[in-house]
């Protein structure tokens, strides 16, 4: 199972989504279906660590955004993720 | 049959202080377009607990010490495990005895927001989505249309909010199919939203008005004339059309009843009226107009009844203290709550005086 932090992120890489769209946007991109309590609890403490930010609307359905420093997070991790699946791939094998 | 969503009520109330007043109205809004699923209560009630055990507050918010949340923690950790398993084994009979996942409205009164996709699970009747072409236009508009269950039937037309065909909007289109009412909801936004998809995929409400005000008024009101056209095509309509619109949907109703003077009824729920009032002597059907006071369309209303009566046109306009979107949101406010307790009999009352006694309520 990925960080629901890490799939947060890269659901919001294109641009600012409410809470529905991303977790339909996830389902999309990567096949999981996070739990509403799962996903709140990544909004949660993404926006504690400054990683997103609140996008203003005056609706209930409240859109976030990337910060510079998610952004920043989002490629330090992915580059992180490269390097573990190139390691592994290269001891099983696979060029 | 509130069980479920009792459940999740209570699941959020898991949440500490702080987590709620910030984000409690959000996950509400999610659980109420989610297809609610146990993992999503699971979630929740894991969610509530890891937040007040691991989780330090922001500042400036009034939460006890942490000293305190701490020697609390064993027993808190104990009762919250009790009552997961208790939540889970609830769920999983409810799943079990067939019932479906979500919360179902009160008798008398409509789907709300929150129990629309119960409603929709425990309705008895058949409901589909069909897509009506739209001549000289690749577009093929979906609409979902629920029968009633009597032979020969009126039509409603129901018209969605800024949100599209929700859960809710084809929860109410049901709700007037148990009335005796052939309910057909169009889907106008269908395609409209990123990424094609529908009303729901709209990040907030800023980027869908300019959305749905590009389809333009011509273009609507040839949307729902080939709505009505189909409709009335079917062999079990009767003939007699009315249309019921929500929101934005309102004043698209609303607006259309100045291009269509063969429809029987119209009722707007807190939608604005057209702007071009010298042309109010066009609309034919009699209006019923209903408003949430703590809307901006209410302060529209003296307005409006003015011009229609100048117009010598029949519009019966109520307005709601304090209400807002009352049909859609009737929890949580007391105002919403009594708005519906009386606008819904008042809307039934309506279209079966106007549309004929051939809808027959179902039981």
């Amino acid at each position: 199972m990925l960080d629901p932090t890490l799939l947060l992120l890269a659901s919001l890489a294109d641009g600012q989504k409410h809470g529905y769209a991303m977790m339909t946007d996830i389902e999309a991109f990567a096949g999981i279906r996070l739990g509403a309590g799962t996903l709140y609890g990544a909004i949660t403490r993404a926006e504690q660590r400054g990683l997103i930010e609140p996008a203003g609307s005056a609706e209930r359905r409240q859109p976030y955004r990337l910060t510079p420093a998610g952004r920043q997070h989002l490629r330090e991790r992915l580059e992180l993720l490269g390097r573990v699946q190139r390691a592994a791939a290269r001891r099983q094998g696979v060029p | 049959m509130k069980c479920e969503r009792r459940l999740v009520a209570w699941a959020t109330r898991l949440y500490p202080r702080w987590w709620r007043e910030r984000y409690g109205a959000e996950l509400d809004a999610l659980l109420d377009d989610v297809d609610l699923r146990w993992r999503d209560i699971a979630s929740i009630v894991r969610g509530g607990m890891v937040m007040r055990l691991t989780r330090p507050e922001p500042a400036g918010c009034e939460t006890p010490a942490r000293g305190r949340v701490a020697r609390a923690a064993p027993a808190f950790l104990l009762v919250v495990a009790t009552l997961q398993v208790g939540a889970l084994l609830a769920v999983v009979g409810t799943v079990a005895r067939g019932e479906g996942p979500a919360a179902t409205s009160a008798t008398g009164l409509p789907p709300s927001g929150a129990t629309a996709r119960g409603d929709l699970d425990a309705s008895p009747r058949h409901g589909e989505l069909v897509e009506v072409e739209l001549p000289g236009s690749p577009v093929r508009i979906p609409a979902w249309v629920v029968y009633p269950e009597q032979a020969r039937a009126p039509v409603v037309m129901v018209v969605h909010d800024l949100y599209g065909l929700s859960n809710w909007v084809r929860s109410i289109a049901d709700a007037f199919a148990a009335e005796g009412f052939i309910a057909v909801a169009p889907d106008l936004l269908k395609g409209m939203g990123p990424g094609g998809g529908d009303g729901r995929f709209f990040i907030d409400g800023m980027r869908i008005v300019p959305t749905v005000n590009a389809i333009g008024a011509r273009e609507l009101t040839r949307r729902l004339e080939v709505v009505r056209t189909w409709a009335l095509g079917l062999p079990v309509a009767d003939g007699r059309v009315g249309i019921v619109g929500f929101g934005w949907g309102g004043a698209a109703s609303f607006a259309y009843a100045l291009e269509q003077p063969e429809l029987d009824a119209v009722v707007v729920f807190y939608g604005a009226a057209p702007g071009n009032e010298s042309d109010y002597g066009r609309i034919a059907a009699p209006v019923l107009g209903l408003y949430g006071g703590d809307l901006p369309t209410a302060a529209t209303v003296s307005r409006t009844t003015e011009a229609m009566a100048a117009a010598g046109r029949s519009y019966e306009p109520i307005v709601y203290e304090g209400a807002t979107v009352f049909l859609k949101a009737q929890e949580g406010l007391a105002a919403n709550q009594r708005a519906t307790e009386d606008a819904w009999p008042r809307t039934l009352a309506f279209l079966q005086r106007h549309l004929g006694d051939s809808a027959v309520p179902a039981g």
